[in-house]
């Protein structure tokens, strides 16, 4: 590998505080991924719907009809399939391995539309959780040694974005009551328990829960715990 | 060196609130914690940086804050530290959002004067944390949604977009080996069986011990009896408890 091409350069890393809108986010990421012998990024984020995760496009710059062929939730299963790659480790492309018969599937099926090697790498920029695919179509390619910098600068430019923009939902749609209310449940307090720390009845207490939950759709106290630890509410 | 290990008493009031938030040193992650003080040292000293310190997002309380977890005068903590964790820091935390943008500041003598970020494009400019030294911080994040910051300051400070960016994945790296010891000094977790971890899996999504006994063809009492298990080697209150618990430790996704 080229030593020149180790890092990201500084034209466009410049460029990233200039992106204020979805088609900046498109272009820029486009430059991002050309530095690292990327030619495809799909970045998938997470929508909390009623009864569960639906995960729609931030942004790509795949061919649409392939995303339509394989359907976007196998896409998302796929790029969750292996334990997410977090900021600073190595990267390693999806192998199919240990993520059941579908994955080696879909692999399959995406190299025969120009994705011969894909990586998935885990995002940290909005409370929902994203993630990027990163292709190319031809094995080796994509400078794995740079992933880490694509991925950094990826989170730096969803920051960039408002969460409206990314059709997210509002971070902190939970009021502070209820938001409370789920951080000691989710600490073992029961709800006796709960009302006596903030100092309110178990009706009150109760009546915080059920709001929280029903504004996540969950079906039960445990699910909305869980999906409020997921987007990092609490 | 002289390393406070657990069974040293408290050496002074400052001491003894780190050892609450932040790291204790045992024998068993010594090593370790030693390891990534050296680490810290060396990103400082790439971007000739005087002070180095390293804070973690304190959960337990009701308001926001943050805690040493370790800074250059480890194993002590440095009045700079004091600062980031008081109310300075905590007003931070109130503004900061989940954005990953580094932010730095100046010290207040004038920008002129330090011209250590003239060439960084990323990130944004906030209040300064200590009116003589001019400084970047870092927010990193952890499994389980943990969240910190890296903080580097020195007058000298010398930084660009792209030694930003380095240090900034080597900060993501530093932080999650301290925020592993962290959770594996919180809980001493028993391993889980792969029964286990599915039980717990299907109760953060919702599903109730009918759901999962049918999903997995199981009996009701045993998947009662799994979730038990797990509740109890999560030394959890409650299943939701364990589920918290099983998402904060990265047991489960």
């Amino acid at each position: 590998m080229n030593a020149a091409r180790q890092t990201l350069s500084r034209e466009t890393l410049a460029a990233i505080p200039a992106v204020t809108t979805r088609s900046d986010l498109s272009e820029c990421l486009g430059r991002i991924c050309a530095e690292a012998g990327a030619e495809r990024f799909l970045l998938l984020g997470t929508l909390l719907d009623h009864g569960g995760e639906r995960p729609y496009i931030i942004a790509s710059n795949w061919i649409y009809d392939t995303v339509h062929i394989l359907g976007l939730e196998p896409l998302a299963r796929l790029s969750a399939g292996q334990r997410t790659c977090a900021i600073g480790e190595p990267a390693k492309p999806i192998t199919g391995d240990g993520d059941g018969a579908n994955a080696a599937g879909a692999l399959q099926q995406l190299a025969r539309h120009g994705h011969a090697e894909i990586y998935s790498v885990g995002l940290h920029a909005t409370a929902q959780r994203c993630r990027a695919l990163f292709s190319s179509g031809r094995v080796g390619a994509i400078d794995s040694q740079m992933l880490p910098q694509v991925q950094l600068a990826c989170c730096y430019l969803l920051s960039r974005i408002p969460a409206e923009l990314l059709g997210t939902p509002p971070p902190n749609s939970l009021s502070v009551r209820e938001r409370e209310c789920l951080r000691w449940v989710s600490e073992g307090k029961t709800t006796g328990e709960v009302a006596m720390i903030l100092g309110v009845t178990a009706n009150t207490v109760n009546s915080y829960l059920a709001h929280a939950i029903r504004k996540y759709g969950a079906s039960n106290r445990a699910m909305a715990i869980a999906t409020a630890i997921r987007s990092g509410t609490i | 060196m002289k390393h406070r290990t657990a069974k040293d008493g408290p050496a002074g009031p400052a001491k003894t609130r780190a050892a609450a938030d932040g790291l204790d040193v045992t024998q068993e992650n010594v090593a370790v914690v030693l390891d990534t003080v050296r680490h810290a040292r060396r990103l400082a000293a790439s971007a000739a940086a005087s002070f180095y310190g390293l804070y973690v997002e304190t959960r337990d309380r009701r308001i926001p804050g943050l805690a040493t977890v370790f800074d250059r005068e480890f194993p002590r903590t440095s009045d700079l530290s004091r600062a980031i964790c008081g109310p300075a820091g905590m007003a931070w935390m109130a503004t900061r959002t989940e954005s990953l943008a580094p932010a730095w500041w100046y010290c207040e003598t004038g920008a002129q004067q330090c011209p250590a970020f003239s060439l960084v494009s990323l990130g944004h400019n906030m209040p300064a944390l200590t009116s003589n030294l001019p400084g970047l911080a870092l927010p990193v994040f952890a499994e389980g949604g943990i969240g910190g910051f890296f903080v580097l300051a020195g007058r000298d400070m010398a930084v660009d977009d792209g030694l930003v960016c380095d240090l900034h994945i080597r900060a993501f790296s530093l932080f999650r080996s301290v925020a592993r010891l962290r959770l594996s000094q919180l809980d001493g977790t028993p391993p889980m069986s792969k029964r286990e971890l599915e039980c717990l899996t299907m109760t953060a999504e919702g599903k109730t011990s009918e759901d999962i006994a049918a999903a997995l063809g199981l009996s009701v009492h045993t998947t009662n009896q799994y979730l038990a298990a797990t509740t109890h080697k999560l030394n959890a209150m409650s299943r939701t408890h364990a589920v918290a618990k099983a998402l904060r430790l990265g047991l489960i996704a």
